[in-house]
Formats: structure tokens, C-alpha cells, sequence
């Protein structure tokens, strides 16, 4: 956030800097952004770009009725949807998927995640460690461990940037915790606190789309601060936070609407208002475009959660209500971003994780609804040079728990390791005594071998 | 028979119920977004939104004079509003968990919730309390019903049993069923003679209330049937489906006369104007829509 009061503005007035020149509070695991730059700087970050987008379905996507339909199974299992071909012969998915289903060849589809703590929250999904066995420090998220090992690309772009909305489950809208990679490398999160704050003299996201009038502003505020020396004694950090917020670019890349709308209208237009009952995030479809804006400027990481996918049955809905709701808005803003990625040259660079924290209950509730399943779920992987056009596992007749290849979660973020170019075998941080800690469990999971 | 799509009035979220006003001339819609959305007619224009439920607005009632709307919500509580004010006047509550489904008698001076604490709730709206606990459903209460004279209830659900109840004695009289799967909706013929009812089997069931007998049964939706609704002048049934269609049907012979086709997911309410010029449907595709019925045989 930068945040500089409005037509009152003077600097002899008795007023502090901060109060007159604000620059942080966007969320970072409660690191402000000039902290972060500085903690960054402490810990002797500088800064080759491959990249990740991480897909958080927010509750628990019902496996059985996207990637892994059963049709064979009794009525009270296989629910409502029928499957349909794929370009990838032998592969299946639902039918309200009909856009992903013609770009099968190029995903690799888990359909045996194990391993799920049953925990609602994006915990697992976003490290895939369980919450009880942590080091000191607490195991940073996947983005933090990059962030750590890499640093940031350019020094506009943050290494991590967490698209997350603010909702009332914390664990849901967690934007990932640093952990023992230290506050440095928490992840960006410009809709924890809300875009709203990245203000400067009352001027929103929106309105910084007016280069001419930002420049306008920028020139008077920095002739305030020319004639009063207020810079030179300015932290340093918030003279980079400052520039980073001036440059444009971290705000060009949030700014999905300076994108042409033809491309727009490909991701499809979401909304910020709860996609559901109850603590409900949004469903932005928007946020693909985001997230593909950010790698493009730099950054290495970028999550984002989508929807509310914790379907119970009535009376919120039955669970194929809230599919019917929710699967045509991720074919659509997934499969854009999948072809926005291959146009521009970025498919073999940036991979693209979507899951969420568990399946869900094989045999359809009496409401209509499914409930947790932490016994198996579901993964789509895509990009990063992966061998796409694959399933990886398979469940038994109910899709109620893994027959063949079980894979957990910690084997996709191997793999996810393997993509940036990092052997799980070797690389390690350390946590706050100083112990090396691997990033996944050595020597129990490694990469998907069938996919790099 | 056909109708053509005049209105699509949006919601943040999906759309539980919708209601005319006697006059036709507004339709008040109730979302799973926690507000009620008054919309002009024909223009289409919102005119009003009310805000206060804590839950999903699962019913919406004109009350007789239409200056004021009768509201029933998740939250467990019944709401009536004046119009004009948009300010909530009374809010009546006790059921013990969601609150599922509500109708009003054609006076306004009653009120009937369902609920999943298996009962239902008479209300006195005027007097803004509950007058009996309707007990006997063993599973949640999904419909609810007034007969035209308001002298009888319906409510049904989870138990597989429409149950039928006399308002003056708070007392059950009969019992209809046992439907095979759980009943989404039901609705009274305008002449109080005859009960449909649709339900997950996919089917609509014609009761006789005198025999208490099956006289037909409709079963051309792919989804179960979620509303139900008698034209005013008694020829047509309109059901709304997960299937997401409308279908109009011959409430004599029972012939499919149209279905109506754009919605995108489950049809939660439908709803006749009073002169059945248009037809009113509230979906889970955060839409309420009109019809306009252009062609009755």
C-alpha cells in the first residue's frame, strides 16, 4: 500500500513522514512492503525465471464429478454429471469441463492424491507438509522456499505474490507463512488488505490506469518531497517500496484491466462478491490473468484460490447446484490461461498446479451434497515442460480411495521443485537452530517420475 | 403454449425465490446473497434492495396491498418489510436450525415455515409470533404450502410424506405418500381439489385430496423437480427442475405443452402473475427471469 494524504498535504506542519507518507500494510505475513524489502536485503537476496501458478479450490473439489467420473457406479455415487471425451484417448472428464477437455494433452491429471490431513485449510496445499510435524520456524510455504532459494527476479516484482481475498476462514484465505525462511520471503498479498489500499492521494487501482493524471500526482508529490529533503532521510526500504509502487509495474501486472478484452473475455469475467454461503471467497476469474501478469513481470510464485468448493448439500445448494456454478467458471479462466501461456512462448516455463485439500465423499449425501474426503482427491498439473496428456493413479469403482500409483502431495511439490530446477535431494534450508531442512521428506518423496 | 424470456435480473449468488406483486407491476426476487431485490415491471428496472437477513433469503411474499413483502431466510427468521421504507418492521424467529421454505395465506394474516429441525411453524404475520409448532415430519421440511381458501397446509421433505394440516385446529388430518426419493415442492390446484408435488425421482405426482389418491403422475425432467407452481386460472403447471429447464405442462391431461430453456442450473422457484400474462423463475444461476407467455391454447 502507499498510501499519501490528499489536498491538505504539507510537510512543515507538524505531522510525521508516516503520517503523510505510507507506505506498506499490504499484507505479507504482516510485513509491510518497505519491511520486506529490507528483511530481503538483510538476508543478502539479489536477485533465470521459471515459474509457478498454484490454483487453490477453496474447500475441496469433489473428484468424482470433474476428473475421475464413475458412471458406472450406483446412483447414490456417481451424481448427476455424465463424462466426455477428451483429445487424449482413455481420458474422461466432466462434462461442464468440455474447454479443458480439449487441452487433456496437455495436462497431467492425479487422480490419486493421498496423504490429506483433513484439514480445511489451505495448509497442506500450500507446502504439503501436515500442520503437526513442523521444525522450528514453522515449514515455510512453497512460495517463501523460493523465494528463499531464488530471490526476486527484478526488484519491482515481489518473488511471491499471494492473490488470496481476505475471508472469514483464515485457513482458507492463508496466503502461505514463511515460516523458518523468515519474514523476508513471505508472500505479497495485495488482496489480503484489499487492492483498495494500494492508494496514493485518494487514487485507487483504477485510477492509476490514468498514467497522465498518476503522473501529474507523482510530479507534485515529488516536488513536496524534493523541496523538504523528506526523502533523504527516508528509509531506504521505503524508498524502494516507493519504487516499486511508482515504477507501475507491480500495479501494471494487478491491473488485469489493461489487458486487451479479447483476452479478457477468453479468462472470462468473475466476480469479488462470495462465490458461496458462509465464509466464501471470491470466484475472479480474473485472478488467471493476474497471476499470468505477475510471471510475465517476475515473479516466481503466485497463488491464488478460486471459489468456494465445500459442498454439503442443501440448503446452500446441492452439490451439482454449486458444480454447475462453479466448474464452467475454472474450465474457462484455466483454459485461457493455459492458451495465454502457450501463445506467449511461457508453457514450458511456468507450471500451473490446481487442487485443492481433499476429495470428497464418494456416496452423495441426503442433502445432495458431498462431504470431506480426505482419503483421495484430485490434481491437475500443466505447463512446466511436464510429459502432459496423462492420468497419473486411479481409484476403485467409487472413487473412494487410490488403486494404483497414490500420490501425495508432497510428490507434487517435488515435482514443482524439480520444474524451478531444484533437486529435493540436495537442497535444503535452514530452520531457526540452523538445521538444514530439506523441502520435502527426504529421501520418501521425489518428483513425479512420470511427468518430468 | 410457449413463452419467451422478457427479463434476466442478476444476483450475486443463486436465487431462491421470486414473487409477483398483485398488480404485476414489480417482482421481488431472494438470493442465496443474503438480499431481496425489488425490480420494476415491464421496464426491469431495480428499484429497491433489502438488507438485514444474516442468511440466504429462501422465500419472498407480496402481503396483500403490496406495501409491504413477507420475507422467510436461513438465518431462521421471518422478515416483513415495508416497501416504501425498505426498513424491516418485524422480524419473527424460532425455528432451531435453517429455515427452508415459507407461504403466506392469500389474507397475509398467516404464515407457514418449514425447516430441518424436521417442523413446521404457523406464524401469525400480523401479530409477528409463532401460533403453533406443526410436529410429525421425521426429516427436514422442504415445501410448504396454503391451500386458496387458507384453511390448509401442506409440508413435505425428507421423510417422504406431504403432510396435510387444517390451521384452525394446528392438527395434522392426512397423510400423502410415501413418495419413492425426498419431495422438493408442492403446490395447491386454485380450486383446493388436487396437490402436485415433484421430488428427486424426477417426477410430478397429482394427489387427489378427497381420495387422497395418485391421479397422474408428469416425468419428463432429467433432474428433480424444485418448484412447482399452478396458474392462476388452474390450466397450466409450471415445474422448474435441476435440470435447469421449465416445463409447462396440461394440469388436466398432463401433456408437456413447452419447456423453457437459459437458465443454467437448478430452478428453485417459479411464480404466475395474477392475470398469468408472465411467469416468474429464480435459479441457481444467480439469475431471476421473466417469461412471458405468448402463446396459450
Amino acid at each position: 500500500m502507499l498510501n499519501i494524504t490528499g489536498s491538505g498535504f504539507e510537510l512543515c506542519d507538524g505531522l510525521s513522514r508516516r503520517s503523510f507518507l505510507k507506505i506498506g500494510g499490504l499484507a505479507m505475513g504482516g510485513l509491510s512492503l518497505p519491511q520486506l524489502l529490507r528483511a530481503e536485503s538483510e538476508n543478502g537476496i539479489g536477485s533465470s525465471h521459471k515459474s509457478v501458478i498454484m490454483v487453490f479450490l477453496t474447500g475441496g473439489p469433489p473428484h468424482q464429478d470433474m476428473v475421475d467420473l464413475k458412471p458406472e457406479a450406483p446412483v447414490e455415487y456417481r451424481g448427476e454429471f455424465s463424462p466426455i471425451r477428451t483429445n487424449v484417448d482413455g481420458i474422461d472428464f466432466c462434462e461442464h469441463l468440455p474447454l479443458l477437455a480439449q487441452r487433456a494433452d496437455r495436462l497431467a491429471v492425479i487422480r490419486s492424491l493421498v496423504g490429506s490431513a483433513g484439514r480445511h485449510a489451505a495448509y497442506q496445499c500450500l507446502h504439503g507438509h501436515p500442520v503437526r510435524t513442523q521444525p522450528p520456524g514453522g515449514w515455510p510455504c512453497f512460495a517463501s522456499a523460493i523465494s528463499k532459494l531464488q530471490g526476486p527476479v527484478n526488484r519491482e516484482i515481489p518473488a511471491a505474490v499471494a492473490l488470496q481475498p481476505k475471508i472469514g476462514g483464515q485457513g482458507w484465505s492463508d496466503p502461505g507463512q514463511p515460516g523458518f525462511a523468515g519474514m523476508a520471503h513471505a508472500p505479497f498479498a495485495p488482496n489480503a488488505s484489499g487492492t483498495q489500499d494500494l492508494v496514493l492521494d485518494g487514487m485507487n487501482l483504477k485510477a492509476l490506469r490514468d498514467r497522465r493524471e498518476l503522473l501529474k500526482r507523482i510530479d507534485f508529490l515529488k516536488a513536496q518531497l524534493d523541496t523538504s529533503d523528506a526523502v533523504d532521510g527516508m528509509d531506504t526500504y521505503y524508498q524502494q517500496a516507493f519504487d516499486i509502487l511508482m515504477s507501475g509495474r507491480l500495479a501494471q501486472a494487478l491491473d488485469f484491466e489493461q489487458e486487451a478484452p479479447e483476452v479478457r473475455a477468453r479468462y472470462g469475467f468473475g466476480s469479488t462478491e462470495p462465490a458461496g454461503y458462509g465464509d466464501a471467497g471470491w470466484m475472479r476469474n480474473e485472478d488467471f490473468l493476474v497471476a499470468r501478469r505477475l510471471v510475465e513481470a517476475g515473479a516466481r510464485v503466485v497463488t491464488l484460490s478460486y471459489g468456494r468448493w465445500d459442498w454439503h448439500g442443501q440448503p446452500h445448494g446441492t452439490n451439482f447446484d454449486n458444480a454447475r456454478d462453479h466448474l464452467p467458471g475454472l474450465d474457462q479462466s484455466l483454459s485461457a490461461l493455459m492458451d495465454d501461456l502457450k501463445e506467449r512462448g511461457m508453457e514450458d516455463d511456468v507450471s500451473v498446479l490446481v487442487w485443492g485439500e481433499f476429495g470428497r465423499t464418494p456416496k452423495i449425501n441426503k442433502k445432495g451434497g458431498r462431504d470431506h474426503w480426505p482419503r483421495v482427491g484430485c490434481a491437475l498439473l500443466t505447463g512446466g515442460g511436464i510429459r502432459a496428456g496423462q492420468v497419473i493413479g486411479a481409484t476403485n469403482s467409487r472413487a473412494e480411495h487410490a488403486t494404483e500409483r497414490p500420490v501425495h502431495f508432497q510428490e507434487v511439490f517435488a515435482t514443482l521443485y524439480h520444474n524451478l530446477g531444484f533437486n529435493v535431494d540436495t537442497t535444503t534450508i535452514d530452520d531457526l537452530t540452523g538445521r538444514p531442512q530439506y523441502l520435502v521428506d527426504h529421501g520418501k518423496y521425489q518428483p513425479l517420475h512420470e511427468i518430468i | 403454449m410457449n413463452a419467451k424470456l422478457v427479463h434476466t435480473f442478476r444476483h450475486n449468488n443463486a436465487v431462491y425465490s421470486v414473487a409477483f406483486s398483485s398488480d404485476g407491476k414489480r417482482l421481488a426476487s431472494g438470493s442465496l446473497d443474503k438480499s431481496i431485490k425489488l425490480w420494476s415491471l415491464p421496464d426491469g428496472k431495480e428499484l429497491k434492495r433489502l438488507l438485514g437477513h444474516r442468511e440466504s433469503v429462501c422465500s419472498v411474499v407480496f402481503l396483500p396491498g403490496d406495501e409491504k413483502l413477507l420475507s422467510a431466510s436461513l438465518d431462521k427468521s421471518l422478515r416483513v418489510w415495508n416497501l416504501e421504507s425498505g426498513a424491516a418492521e418485524t422480524t419473527m424467529a424460532g425455528h432451531s436450525t435453517y429455515l427452508t421454505s415459507m407461504a403466506a395465506s392469500s389474507d397475509g394474516q398467516y404464515a407457514v415455515s418449514g425447516a430441518q429441525d424436521n417442523d413446521a411453524i404457523l406464524w401469525d404475520v400480523a401479530g409477528g409470533k409463532p401460533i403453533a409448532t406443526l410436529k410429525g415430519h421425521t426429516d427436514f421440511v422442504n415445501c410448504v404450502a396454503f391451500s386458496p381458501d387458507d384453511k390448509t397446509i401442506a409440508s413435505a421433505g425428507y421423510d417422504l410424506l406431504i403432510r396435510i394440516w387444517n390451521v384452525e385446529t394446528k392438527t395434522q388430518t392426512a397423510e400423502l405418500g410415501p413418495h419413492e426419493k425426498p419431495i422438493q415442492s408442492v403446490a395447491f390446484s386454485p380450486d383446493g381439489k388436487s396437490l402436485a408435488a415433484g421430488d428427486d425421482t424426477f417426477g410430478i405426482t397429482i394427489w387427489n385430496l378427497e381420495s387422497r389418491q395418485k391421479v397422474a403422475t408428469f416425468s419428463r425432467h432429467r433432474g428433480s423437480v424444485k418448484s412447482l407452481a399452478f396458474s392462476h386460472a388452474g390450466d397450466v403447471i409450471a415445474s422448474g427442475s435441476s435440470d435447469s429447464s421449465i416445463r409447462l405442462w396440461n394440469a388436466k391431461t398432463g401433456e408437456l405443452n413447452a419447456t423453457l430453456t437459459g437458465h443454467r442450473n437448478s430452478v428453485y422457484d417459479l411464480a404466475w402473475s395474477s392475470d398469468d400474462r408472465w411467469l416468474a423463475s429464480g435459479a441457481f444461476d444467480r439469475t431471476a427471469r421473466v417469461w412471458e407467455i405468448v402463446e396459450k391454447q
